[in-house]
């Protein structure tokens, strides 16, 4: 298992290599533990956290009574129940009474760029710019986030570009990049129709990224084949209705965000195997909006939240729980399935071997509104609350 | 005006010639001026006979004649029935024929246009009348008379929290005084919040205005009772003489409540400002309720119920007031229905549309309702009948929304709404049924003038025939 | 042990065969109910009727129609076994303007002309104004992009209910017209030179005599380009078909003078097939309409007169004019806000006008139809046509008359029945 999954990240980390420019070197060096340069790993590799939890939270609705978690160097090396994992005796352990859930993740996030990141008004095809770039880890946003339980989030290009480039998965705390080209960001927004350049028709806009998908070229290419992820932008129903008609022609796949009430369109999301990124729903969406998320809970479409008010994201899950989602499926929505939407599950979202440490310590079950966060692990290093 | 015999000087102009010559008159007028009304005071009472003739006479919803022939005399209808059964003056005036239908002139109940602004910036406006605001060449006049409404009551608009007296007119005439039918008729008062107010300061202000009148009244009886003649004093200031009644002082009447000893005050003493408000509260003036919302009806029946006119109040209700119905029957007022004839609900979650038809609300309630023109598309009385029977009223509902009705409100059933002895002459003649989609009305007797012919209409044929307005500018013929 | 086997053999076969006998009875040709998915709704009916105008100059009195999976198999005098029974039958309404949009993204303006745009992929078919136009006894409408440009592009005739709301289940036909407009609209948004020139709409044109400029430049490049291929474009591709009279030209055109300028245009480039829609002015100009061999989609009957449209007036005895000298036209109610508007009671205010019923009815069923290029599908009462009738308590069109029931491909999106 273990050999498969290294092999897996190997192999990942491998086909995303070539494509990652190198970081800056001032992006290692901010505040926070360092991460990523290798003196500072080998430095973390000897350091040993045990966690002990009345209740593990794995991934995907597997919850682990009187869990251990083990870490070690930034990653999870092990976790399960208290009898069958070791903890090593050279092991720092904490003692949690509460919950323990992998660090919560945004497959959309909307203003945790710096506001210039969103000012592209003129070039409507960008296919190659990465949204990394613009990523400032010390924005304090980022901060609320991660007081939010946020430890993964992907930032995007805006929807006003109709090719906006590559959208990045970047954590809330220490700086890292998971992914610099998660997504190609594709808007069939109006807003990506309506500024004053071409195209300022949905026809053009559908007609440009046609074009572009008929025998598609270089990120295209990679889009279509799912090397990279596909993500569009839509918010009414015949926006969604639009992008699922040229996914469908086009053999696409990917996730749509921003969808209006997306469980009267359940059957086509399902067929067209789409998933989807949902606005934050508010405490009381109206009875419309919540029959639209039991029919899209019931069908077979994965789900998420974007992260807009840090303090809303956890409702959304909640809300769905309400609507007739599962545990599973609901917590989901901002944890583990988002992170496959994000196109970084296999490395954040889950407390599994050779996952990313990244955790959160719960007074209570998380999809409870009432439990508190007590502490917030982000590779491995305590980055908020307190510690034993 | 109502009731008024000719002079003598008038009973001179009868006859044939003159008649012609003042029919011709009324044309020139008519198309020269492309906006103004022709017949003067001396033709309205001029035309002393006339004759009408047609194919079928609708008396009212439920009676018919065929065949037959209404004559006219003094304004008012002298005899109707079938032809070659009714004795016809050999030398009146004829109007008419068989391929034409008459019926009775259609009763606005209430209408706040033809007016200059009809809108007063003060709450309380009550001593203010429509007389001052009215203009009689108005084209909205000129609209009634092509869709042969004949009697309107005009009342000040519903912008106010209390409004000013308003006036029965009939569209014909170029001053305030030939087109009068009754002066001084009525009340407008609003339960729906004036512009710049919310529901709580308008109850307020309504509140405030009948305390205002009764402090007043206290305050002037206390004075005469000191030995003062306050109220007198102030008359003879603003202006006014006290004579005859008006010197006179009357107990109050109210129904609901009272203050005692105002027979000691001359009523004309009374400040203008006060005085339409306590004939109001005795009950002597009708008022005319105006409600936006449902709710608006449960201060409008609260406030009427409280200071004793709730027996001389309708309710004039928008769109969506038919959810009050119920208790609307129960305080059993009238109602002028002056919304669209389908209340359209929108659901803010589904996007649904919700259509309730509104008249059958009322019909079906057993609340007596009337049709109204004020805020359709067209000033045309007949066409929300019409479309009113496809909606879900008998033609005879529809039809007597329109006419017997409105004038019962009114106070006229004996003189206008149906074809009958005695009646005021206001006739239609229409091309074919009242309510058939390509009816036209044709001509328009008012009082037993002959005012309003089709084939001479200007404005109708620049809209419906596509003349050129630019031919009716010359000035020759 | 057996004989019980047997017998129950005996009773489980018997049980089955009379499940298949109801089985094969439902499955009798125009029988009521649907198979296939149980939540299909019902696309099969036999409805009676006093009276049935077909628009066809047939009125059959006291018939039936007979509908099979959305489409019109029979019609003839007697009952048949009817579903229900109605005052009188029409064909669904087709409306050959319609003001619904999706506001400014179903128009490219980075150019003012753009005659190859498709309004396929602008239309939102989820939007509840198209079910207040169906309620209405509209089932058939051209679904028309904003007139900002001169040149806009190709609308789509689609059903206005029925199906999903997808293109797919809705669509008609698409591509069937090209669509340009004259008048205040094309120029109004654009800025007129002064001061700095930013943006797009900094251009041409900012005045009426700008909008002819570019059509005719457009057309004249089209013209051009059979000959000279570096003037070769998708929309030349486009107007070399209006030009041949492949595919007909739809022009907004109300007030006087944009009628002049438009027939004016008609006739500089011999355009053969030629619609002026929104039209108002037009008996002003009777001998140029007449002579021009165009047709005309009215701007809606109002009773003040106004189309609304650069101030054109639209007097009431125009259409019944024009159908005394024969002249092509089609009545419309332009999704106008107000109610008494729409199209279902356009003919009762043509028919106060002078128009005969017959004609009415013909101008807003196969008039339009014939117009679009649709008449094969719907339009008209026959066999072989889309089920889309209208359902009235009376006289059609009559003040007092009311729609009770919508059909739209087979399915009562209104239900007579319900009413009662």
């Amino acid at each position: 298992m273990l050999s498969i999954l290294t092999t897996a990240s190997i192999a990942l980390v491998a086909c995303v290599a070539p494509s990652v420019l190198p970081l800056p070197e001032n992006l290692t060096r901010l505040s926070g533990p360092d991460v990523a340069p290798s003196d500072s790993a080998q430095q973390a590799d000897t350091a040993v956290l045990a966690i002990r939890a009345a209740h593990l939270h794995l991934g995907e609705g597997r919850t682990v009574p009187n869990g251990v978690l083990v870490v070690r160097g930034g990653v999870v090396v092990a976790a399960g129940e208290a009898g069958t994992v070791e903890i090593p005796a050279d092991a720092v352990v904490v003692e949690h009474d509460g919950h323990v859930s992998p660090g919560l993740v945004a497959a959309y996030s909307a203003g945790y760029l710096p506001w210039d990141e969103s000012n592209e008004d003129t070039r409507p095809f960008l296919p190659d710019l990465r949204v990394a770039l613009g990523f400032d880890p010390a924005l304090p946003r980022l901060d609320d986030a991660l007081a939010a339980g946020v430890t993964t989030l992907v930032v995007a290009p805006s929807v006003t570009q109709v090719v906006g480039g590559r959208t990045a998965a970047v954590k809330t705390h220490g700086g890292k990049i998971v992914s610099d080209n998660a997504h190609l960001a594709l808007s069939l927004n109006s807003a990506a129709a309506n500024a004053e350049r071409y195209p300022t028709s949905y026809a053009s806009l559908v007609g440009e990224l046609d074009a572009l998908f008929t025998e598609p070229q270089g990120v295209y290419r990679e889009a279509h084949t799912g090397n990279v992820g596909l993500m569009g932008f839509v918010r009414a129903r015949h926006e969604t209705d639009r992008a699922l008609r040229l996914f469908e022609r086009r053999g696409l796949k990917g996730a749509l965000v921003g969808c209006e009430l997306p469980g009267e369109l359940a059957p086509r999301l399902e067929r067209a195997q789409v998933s989807v990124v949902l606005p934050t729903t508010g405490f009381t969406p109206n009875e419309r909006e919540m029959t639209s998320l039991a029919t899209l809970a019931a069908a077979n479409v994965p789900f998420a939240f974007w992260l807009d008010d840090p303090n809303q994201f956890r409702v959304s899950a909640a809300v769905a729980r309400r609507a007739g989602a599962s545990a599973d499926e609901a917590f989901g929505s901002i944890c583990w399935y988002a992170a496959d939407i994000a196109r970084v599950g296999t490395s954040v979202g889950r407390l599994l071997r050779g996952y990313d440490a990244d955790f959160v310590l719960w007074s209570g079950d998380p999809i409870d509104l009432t439990s508190r966060i007590e502490a917030v692990y982000v590779g491995g290093e305590l980055a908020l609350g307190g510690a034993r | 005006m109502l009731g008024t015999q000719s002079t003598s000087r008038q009973r001179a102009l009868v006859g044939r010639a003159t008649t012609f010559a003042a029919r011709r008159a009324g044309a020139l007028l008519l198309s020269a001026a492309c906006f103004a009304l022709a017949p003067t005071t001396a033709l309205a009472q001029a035309q002393e006979q006339l004759v009408i003739e047609a194919g079928r006479i609708v008396v009212d919803p439920t009676t018919e004649i065929q065949d037959g022939v209404i004559v006219v005399e003094g304004g008012r209808i002298k005899a109707i029935g079938k032809r070659g059964e009714v004795e016809v003056p050999w030398e009146a005036a004829v109007v008419g024929g068989p391929q034409f239908t008459a019926f009775p002139g259609f009763v606005e109940a209430y209408s706040s246009r033809g007016m200059d602004r009809p809108n007063e910036g003060i709450d309380v406006a009550a001593f203010l009348d429509v007389r001052d605001s009215i203009d009689p060449i108005n084209l909205y006049f000129q609209d009634c008379l092509r869709w042969g409404i004949t009697t309107i009551n005009v009342q000040q608009g519903a912008d106010c929290v209390i409004g000013g007296k308003g006036r029965i007119v009939k569209p014909v005439g170029i001053t305030i005084d030939q087109i009068t039918v009754r002066p001084g008729y009525g009340l407008v008062l609003s339960a729906a919040p004036k512009r710049g107010k919310s529901r709580a300061t308008q109850a307020q202000g309504m509140r405030d205005a009948f305390r205002d009148l009764r402090t007043y009244l206290e305050e002037i009886v206390q004075d005469a009772r000191n030995g003062g003649d306050l109220a007198r004093r102030e008359a003879l200031a603003q202006g006014r003489e006290l004579k005859g009644e008006d010197a006179q002082g009357r107990a109050m009447t109210g129904s609901a409540w009272k203050v005692e000893g105002l027979e000691l005050i001359p009523r004309g003493a009374i400040d203008e400002k006060q005085a339409p408000l306590l004939a109001l509260v005795e009950g002597r003036t009708p008022a005319f309720f105006h409600c936006a919302a449902p709710h608006d009806v449960h201060l409008a029946l609260r406030t009427a119920r409280e200071n004793g006119f709730l027996e001389r109040t309708t309710l004039v209700l928008d769109n969506s007031c038919w959810k009050a119905a119920d208790l609307i029957k129960e305080a059993g007022v009238a109602v002028v229905l002056t919304g669209s004839l389908v209340h359209v609900e929108t659901d803010p979650v589904t996007g649904e549309e919700t259509e309730t038809f509104v008249p059958g609300v009322f019909q079906e309630k057993g609340v007596a309702y009337t049709l109204s023109s004020q805020n359709s598309s067209t000033t045309s009385l007949w066409y929300q009948a019409a479309r009113a029977t496809g909606l879900g009223l008998t033609r005879e509902q529809a039809l007597t929304a329109v006419t017997l009705t409105p004038a019962k409100i009114l106070g006229l059933e004996e003189h206008v709404g149906s074809l009958q002895v005695g009646r005021l002459g206001n006739v239609l003649l229409m091309s074919g049924d009242p309510l058939a989609t390509t009816t036209w009305v044709e001509h328009v007797i008012v009082e037993g003038a002959h005012v309003y012919d089709r084939s001479k209409d200007p404005r109708n044929k620049i809209l419906i025939e596509g003349e050129d307005p630019v031919d009716h500018l010359s000035t020759h013929d | 042990m057996i004989a019980l086997s047997s017998r129950l053999a005996a009773g489980a076969t018997l049980a089955l065969a009379s499940l298949l006998a109801i089985g094969a009875a439902s499955a009798l040709p125009g029988a009521t109910a649907q198979d296939g998915a149980e939540s299909a709704p019902r696309t099969s009916w036999t409805v009676a009727a006093d009276r049935i105008h077909t628009a066809t100059g047939r009125v059959i009195e006291n018939g039936f129609v007979r509908v099979e999976n959305g489409r019109i198999v029979a019609m003839g005098p007697g009952d048949a076994g009817a579903d229900f029974h109605v005052a009188a039958i029409t064909p669904g309404l087709v409306e050959a303007s319609s003001g619904i949009a999706l506001g400014e993204a179903t128009v490219e303006q980075v150019s003012e002309t753009t005659p190859e745009v498709s309004l396929e992929e602008g239309l939102d078919l989820f939007s509840t104004r198209w079910t207040v136009e169906l309620n209405g006894g509209v089932t058939t409408t051209l679904a028309l992009p904003l007139d900002e440009n001169v040149l806009g592009g190709l609308p789509v005739v689609i059903k206005t209910g029925g199906g999903e709301p997808t293109l797919d289940s809705r669509m008609v036909k698409a591509r069937v017209l090209v669509r340009g407009a004259f008048g205040d609209q094309p120029s109004r948004s654009n800025s007129p030179f002064s001061g700095t020139a930013w943006g797009m709409y900094h251009r041409l044109p900012t005045t009426r005599m700008g909008v002819e400029y570019e059509f005719r430049r457009a057309f004249y490049e089209a013209i051009r380009a059979r000959n000279d291929a570096s003037y070769a474009s998708p929309g030349a591709a486009v107007l070399q078909q209006v030009l041949a009279g492949e595919v007909p030209l739809m022009v907004r055109a109300s007030a006087r003078l944009d009628v002049r300028t438009a027939l004016a245009l008609k006739a500089e480039f011999a355009l053969p097939k030629f619609i002026v829609d929104g039209a108002g002015e037009l008996l002003e100009e009777e001998e140029m309409v007449v002579a021009s061999g165009a047709a005309f989609v009215f701007a809606p009957l109002t009773f003040d007169g106004n189309t609304g449209i650069d101030g054109g007036v639209l007097p009431w005895n125009t259409p019944a004019r024009l159908a005394e000298r024969g002249v092509t036209f089609a009545l419309s109610g332009g999704s106008h806000p107000n109610r008494e508007y729409r199209l279902a009671l356009q003919p009762g205010h043509a028919m106060r006008g002078g128009l005969s019923f017959e004609k009415a009815l013909e101008a807003v069923t196969i008039a339009p139809a014939r117009m679009l290029g649709v008449a094969d599908r719907v339009g008209s009462i026959e066999a072989g046509k889309d089920a889309d009738l209208v359902f009235w308590s009376g006289t059609p069109f009559e003040y007092t008359s009311r729609i009770t029931g919508v059909m739209v491909s087979g399915e009562l999106a209104v239900d007579p029945r319900a009413a009662k």
